[in-house]
């Protein structure tokens, strides 16, 4: 028996499936899922990025400062330091909307 | 596997997802079949396998083949089933008797000699020489698969052959 056969034999007697809505059930499963998916204003990962990184630069120009920072900077400085949380926070509204949509 | 068509899948296009199921289901339900030795039991499982790659296709990097990622989910999910069925498989067999009955009649025209030749075959044996021959993947790729040994899938394989071969010259 040559592999050829083999390879003939196998090809052959493959079994088939018989259900004709196979292929269609899975992609409606996939379409389903996606429609379920949260539509999004922005990415969370990247705000808390980008949240991490305005912090390091507020953190290192603090450091930077000889002389001390009056009341007003360091509010402002929490003020910039908390967009990203904001954005969160309309980010949260804006997927609650659409699914309530 | 053209890069086009995974690439068309991943942007959710609907036939480039038929194709790729169109391309790969046949061996992959005759792989699951043959474990489960069930139509539905192994329609169900390949569903869910094919789900599992392309609900994560858009993180697929190539770094495998698709078909070798997907031989692999299925190969492991049927394992799975098997694992939670083991009592129930082993108190009931007249069950799978008649189910395995049941497909034969369906396929009656199948040249029986040699469908039973395949039936000769054990499951991981049928799961080594479908890859290998069918989908020509090579022995690192079905170790991939079946996380069996190089040396372990050389046995099989010969082991497999030489079956078929005796069974085919009787």
């Amino acid at each position: 028996m040559e592999d050829n056969t083999i390879k003939q034999v196998l090809k052959k007697h493959l079994k088939t499936t018989g259900n004709e809505n196979f292929n269609y059930q899975i992609i409606q499963q996939l379409n389903l899922e996606q429609k379920k998916q949260r539509p999004n204003l922005f990415n969370e990962t990247s705000i808390i990025n980008w949240f991490l990184v305005v912090s390091g630069f507020v953190l290192f120009f603090y450091l930077q400062q000889e002389s001390k920072i009056d009341a007003n900077a360091i509010s402002i400085g929490c003020i910039i330091c908390a967009v990203p949380l904001y954005l969160l926070i309309f980010n949260k509204i804006y997927s609650l909307k659409k699914n309530i949509q | 596997m053209s890069k086009e068509l995974i690439q068309r899948a991943k942007k959710g296009n609907t036939d480039a997802l038929n194709e790729l199921i169109e391309k790969y289901k046949s061996v992959a339900f005759s792989i699951a079949f043959k474990y489960l030795k069930n139509k539905e039991d192994a329609e169900d499982i390949t569903q869910n396998a094919f789900i599992i790659v392309l609900r994560s296709i858009k993180k697929f990097r190539n770094e495998s083949k698709f078909s070798t990622w997907l031989y692999k989910i299925i190969y492991h999910e049927c394992l799975k089933v098997l694992k939670s069925r083991n009592l129930m498989i082993e108190y009931i067999p007249e069950f799978t008797q008649i189910e395995a009955a049941e497909v034969k009649d369906e396929t009656k025209k199948v040249d029986h000699k040699i469908d039973e030749l395949l039936s000769h075959l054990k499951p991981n044996e049928y799961t080594v020489i479908t890859l290998f021959y069918l989908k020509e993947k090579s022995i690192k790729e079905i170790g991939e698969i079946t996380s069996f040994s190089k040396a372990n899938i050389k046995v099989i394989l010969h082991r497999a052959r030489t079956k078929l071969k005796e069974i085919y010259n009787t």
